[in-house]
This record gives C-alpha cells, structure tokens and sequence, in this order.
C-alpha cells in the first residue's frame, strides 16, 4: 500500500523551480515551460510553447524564441530543408543549475534521433494534465521513497549498474522516460514508454526490469507512444506485454533459465537437473524473444531478474484492471523527422546569424 | 513449485483489453494541429484502420518479430544482417508459408502495375532471402532460400507455441511446382471470403504437415524398435478415429487429406476451412474422392490469371 505524498514531491514541475527560473526574468507562464523542456525534453518545438501557453504564432512568441537565442539559453536547429522548421536545444548550464540539475542530460548535444525523441516524450507530457509528471532520476527516487516509506529495497527499483566493487555506478529509471503520478486523490501512476522501433525488442527489457515496482504500486498505466510510422507495431508490443506479464515463470523455469543463461554465458555448469534438458533442448526451447530479453536483464542482475516474472501478481493486477496497458498515437511529423527515431546520427545545421526567428 | 504451467491458460493470455488512448483529451490547447476526427473515436479509428488495411499477408508474420512499417529497419540474423521493412516481412513469411508463391500473386496483391512491385521482390533476392524459379516457362515464382528460411525461424515470437505457422524452403516437388503455385491464388479468394464473414485467419497447414503428422501417428509404436518392419499396426478402426479426430474425410479405407488448411478463429471460436487444387488432370475416381471429400475446390484462373477453371471438370467433380 502506498502513502499519500506531498503534492511538492509529485512533479518534477515544482513551483520553487519555476520560481527560480522567474527570477532571471522570464513570466510564470514561460518558466513553467521552460522548466518542462529542462526536465523532460531539454529541446521543443515553437508550436508546443504555443500550444502550452495558448498564443498564437505571433509576436509574443518570437519575442521569447528571440530572447532565449540571443541571451545564448538555446540553440536553434534547422535540420534538412529551410522552411521545414526548427528546433531550439536548450543548453544553457546556468538555467540547469537554477533547477538544482546542473548535471542534467539534456544539456549535451544529441543526434537528431534522440531529440525528435525527447519532442515526443515532451508532447506526451504536456498532453495530459491528470498526473504530476517527474523527469528526474532524483525527483523519482525521491517521490517513491517517500510512497513507499522506504520499505522498497533499491534492487526493486530499474537501474543498471556500471563498473564494480567500489567503483560501481547505479543508474536508476535507466530509460529516462517520465512517470506520472496523481495528483488528486486518484492511485493511477503512469509508466511512459516511447517505441523508437517496429520490434518491441527494448520494451521487453524495460517491462522485466519494472516488473518488480510494478507489482508494489497500487494501480498502474504502462503507457506505449507510438509515433504514426510505428501505428502498426502495437501487435508486437501487445505480445510483449502478454508474454512478459501474463505467462509468469515457474520456479522450474527459472532454474532451467538460469542453467541455461549461465552455460550461453561461458560458465562451467553441471548438467542440468533435468536429464531431458540439453544445451540444445534449451536453445531451441528458450530461444524466443521473451528469453532473449530475459537474457539481457539476467546479464546485469542474474537470476533475481528472473523471480520478477515469476508468480501471479502483474497477471492480476492487469485482471482486476489495477494494471493496465493502453497505447497513445503520437500525432505530429515533428519536423518530418520521425525516421531517424531509434537512429544514431548527428546536429546537422545551427541556425545561421540574422535568420528570422519567426519562420521556425 | 506450482504444479501447472501458467502459459497453458490460454484465457488469461487472451482476455485483457490495451486499449488505444488519445493524447490530447485534457491539453485543450493545441487546437490547430488536433487530429481533426473526434479523439474518443479512436477505437473506431483502429477498427476503421484495421478494415482498410487489411492485407492477407499478415497472418503468415503474426507470430514474427520482423518490422512492420514502411521504413527499412536492420534484421540481424547471426553473422547476416539484412534490411526489410512490413512489406518485406509480410512477402518473405507468405512465400514461407505456401513454399512457393507465383510473383504474379503479389503483383496483383496491391494492384500495382508489375514495374513498381518488382523491386520489392528483387530486394528480398538480392538480399539472399528467396529466389525465383521459372513456371512453365512464361512466369516465374519465388521460394525462400535456406537463409530466408533460417531468418524465419530465428525470429518468432514463440517457438514452444505448436499452433505457429510452418515455414518452408525451396521447391519439393519440382513435378508438382504448377500445382503448389496455385495454393496462394485459392488461399486469397477462400481468405476473402472467410474475412467477409468476420473470420480472423490464423495460420494456413499445408498438405504434407498434416500427413506428417498422421505418418509420425502411424509409426509411433515402431519408433526405436530395432526389430521393427516399418509397418505400422494401426488398424482400420484407429485410423478412422483418428481422421475423425483432425476432421479430414475416411472413406475408401484411406484418410483423404487437402492442399492446405486454412486455420481461423471465428465467433470466438477456432475453425479450419480445407481447400483443395483441382486443375484438368482430375478425372475419374480421382475426381469423385476430392468432391466426396468435401474440400473447398479452387481451379486455375480467378485472381491468379491463367486459364479459367475447365467446366469439364466441375462436372467430374459432382457428378
């Protein structure tokens, strides 16, 4: 069971950052976007200022874009063709530290795939005003300490782990992707995940490794963003979810599993317990997607990854609808740049002195 | 430990509903790029989508993990790595499923003149994943190569699921290479008839699966017998039950088996539809057991061009 938690902690959107970010000048209405883009996205779209602040496209709003440009706030992008349109990185280190995140990702350059990616996450986002949304690693171990008072061990939570021994790193909410949270008096969190890819090969991993919170939060929304061009992929994720929550393993399985998993690894393993259960009785029985993901979270966690998927509670809870998963079409073109989504690849053009701000 | 296996109820599995959600219901701001249709009718919106989209390929990829969008993505496949968007995918999973599809087949598939289909095809054989061989001299047809076949089966979804769609590579009977090339065409009208009905396709069992699966019944109690003469002792009566059993026709002390089976759910629940190949060579008592069989009869022409079905033979057939 959850505890009820202080509205301040509930989203990364808080008012004394916004406070901080209008005490360098700009209005309540521009910093409470502002501190948006900061925590979620690091990169927007002039139609999405518009959008959220409700101006139309005019002087206001270049007067802004201009402001942020020339202050040196942001960079304006113009990938491709002129006219396409732009889009302004915020990567100002003092507007970082204002928010108290002065080692936030989102001030580094990226590629274009991974900023039409953020613009997503932005849109999704600012779309649903229901839920508090935390952007942070730090507001979301916050917020979840605090609901579970501290009972929930870190293991539970997603992380990944970098290096050993005292030299090991945890990230937590490795993906980066925002949770919201509930505001007024409802116990729906949402989970958002963006598929940058028609195989739903990374959304298995990120169901096994939230499995374990998932099962100790009370109600719960996985919600899966698919931009337009990935519409016909929700199938596959639809048999992601199936496979990941609704055929818990059995405590056989897992042993299997892990014999298995040990043995593709290099490991020197006994025989199986199983005297039918050979390498290649494995390979072939666990060769499936599902266990290839199970592999790769196995890799980072061993066999405790595993147990996350074993019993009946996610099953349930999607039974009595306390778990839920539903998909979102992402609407927008976002600049036509929806391909290179799920793609490596780089900045390809800063806006060039004296262009007119207001054609972005 | 439990003592059964939460993967075999299959009502769990099936039961939960992920709806589709809209995005913009509460953000009332960004009127302008709103998609114009009502955000609530999104359901409507997939079913819609669902209708107009429909592509008779897709069962063959339901159980694949290969992209579905018009873009190309990379597919490894151990050392390969290939590029292959949903049309691809849908094509090699087809030509899998039958063994053998006639080019023609897809070319009429999307009502796209021949120059602008080609390439699709083309891609997939430079690729290394099918191949073409000629049909009668004047058209060709295209069958998976063993890479083809290998990317298939390295990329379900499930491979425990039994009920998975059979792949299959390269030309078996080269004798019978214009018969098995009429399997698709039939499949396409008896697939459009079925949707007509709401019929949801769920896989299509080719003739030598199902006699494969009768053949390893027959010789069940001879298997690992050093002793044994390699004929099996099922007796008559069996054998009629087990025919009973599959749903295929006994009669003339023989289980008569279709071209290929067509798997579908309907009303909730599961059916099948047989669907047998007759072409002028039928005659006689051959003939007579496909029409007591009972099987859907496809003859040459429809969809898939050629000469149209022979008169001659529909009366051999329910005389």
């Amino acid at each position: 069971m959850m505890k009820s938690v202080s509205i301040r902690l509930c989203q990364s959107v808080s008012p004394s950052r916004i406070g901080c970010l209008m005490r360098l000048g700009f209005t309540e209405r521009q910093a409470r976007f502002l501190v948006h883009v900061l925590v979620f996205s690091g990169v927007f779209l002039e139609r999405q200022y518009r959008a959220f602040t409700g101006l139309a496209h005019g002087q206001k709003t270049h007067d802004f874009l201009a402001r942020l440009v020339t202050a040196g706030y942001a960079t304006p992008i113009t990938p491709g063709a002129l006219h396409r349109g732009r889009l302004f990185h915020v990567q100002y280190k003092p507007l970082y530290e204002a928010i108290g995140e002065p080692n936030n990702r989102h001030r580094k350059p990226a590629s274009l795939g991974r900023f039409v990616e953020r613009l997503m996450l932005l849109d999704a986002v600012l779309a649903d005003r229901r839920y508090g949304w935390l952007g942070t690693e730090r507001d979301k171990r916050t917020y979840f300490h605090e609901a579970f008072e501290r009972d929930l061990p870190d293991d539970w939570y997603p992380h990944l782990s970098f290096g050993s021994g005292a030299e090991q790193t945890t990230r937590f909410f490795p993906e980066k992707l925002p949770i919201g949270v509930p505001l007024h008096g409802d116990r729906r969190h949402v989970f958002l995940y963006l598929a940058t890819r028609a195989v739903p090969t990374d959304f298995r991993v990120f169901l096994v490794r939230l499995a374990d919170l998932l099962r100790s939060v009370d109600e719960w929304s996985v919600r899966v963003l698919l931009p337009r061009r990935f519409r016909k992929a929700a199938a596959l994720y639809r048999y992601a979810v199936r496979d990941a929550f609704m055929r818990p393993l059995t405590p056989r399985e897992i042993d299997e599993l892990d014999w298995y998993f040990r043995s593709r690894r290099g490991e020197l393993v006994c025989p199986s317990r199983d005297p039918d259960l050979d390498l290649t009785t494995a390979a072939r029985t666990f060769g499936a997607a599902r266990f290839e993901a199970l592999y790769r979270v196995w890799h980072q966690r061993g066999v405790q990854a595993l147990w996350a998927l074993a019993g009946g509670t996610l099953r349930d809870q999607l039974h009595r609808g306390w778990g839920r998963v539903e998909f979102a079409e992402l609407p927008h073109q976002y600049l036509q740049l929806t391909p290179l989504v799920g793609k490596a690849g780089r900045v390809e053009k800063m806006l060039e002195p004296g262009d007119n701000l207001a054609t972005a | 430990m439990l003592d059964f296996d939460p993967r075999d109820r299959d009502e769990d599995v099936r039961d939960i509903e992920m709806p589709w959600v809209a995005l913009r219901r509460d953000s009332g701001l960004d009127r302008e790029e709103v998609d114009p249709r009502d955000p609530d009718d999104a359901r409507d919106r997939d079913r819609d989508a669902r209708e107009r989209d429909v592509d008779p390929r897709d069962a063959f990829i339901d159980g694949l993990e290969l992209p579905r969008g018009l873009e190309r993505e990379i597919v490894v496949d151990g050392d390969h790595r290939y590029e292959l968007n949903g049309d691809d995918s849908r094509s090699l999973a087809t030509v899998g499923a039958f063994r053998v599809v006639p080019e023609r087949d897809f070319r009429e598939l999307r009502d796209e003149p021949s120059d602008l289909r080609e390439p699709d095809l083309r891609h997939l054989r430079d690729e290394g994943l099918v191949r073409f061989v000629s049909l009668d001299g004047r058209d060709r047809a295209v069958t998976l190569t063993e890479r083809g076949h290998h990317l298939l089966e390295a990329h379900r979804r499930d491979r425990s699921d039994e009920r998975e769609q059979t792949f299959y590579a390269g030309v078996s009977r080269p004798r019978e290479l214009s018969h098995d090339a009429q399997l698709y065409g039939a499949f396409l009208r008896e697939e459009e008839r079925l949707r007509e009905q709401g019929a949801d396709v769920r896989r299509v069992v080719l003739e030598q699966e199902l006699k494969r699966e009768y053949q390893e019944w027959l010789q069940e109690h001879n298997r690992g017998r050093a002793d044994s003469d390699g004929r099996p002792d099922r007796d008559p009566r069996e054998i009629e039950e087990w025919a009973r059993d599959h749903d295929l026709p006994y009669f003339d002390e023989s289980v008569h088996f279709p071209d290929f089976r067509i798997e579908y759910a309907l009303d909730g629940r599961d059916r099948h539809q047989d669907v047998e190949i007759v072409t002028d060579h039928y005659r006689g008592a051959h003939a007579a057991g496909v029409a007591r069989a009972g099987f859907k009869c496809y003859g040459r022409g429809g969809r898939g061009g050629g000469r149209g079905f022979d008169p001659r033979v529909a009366e051999e057939l329910f005389r």
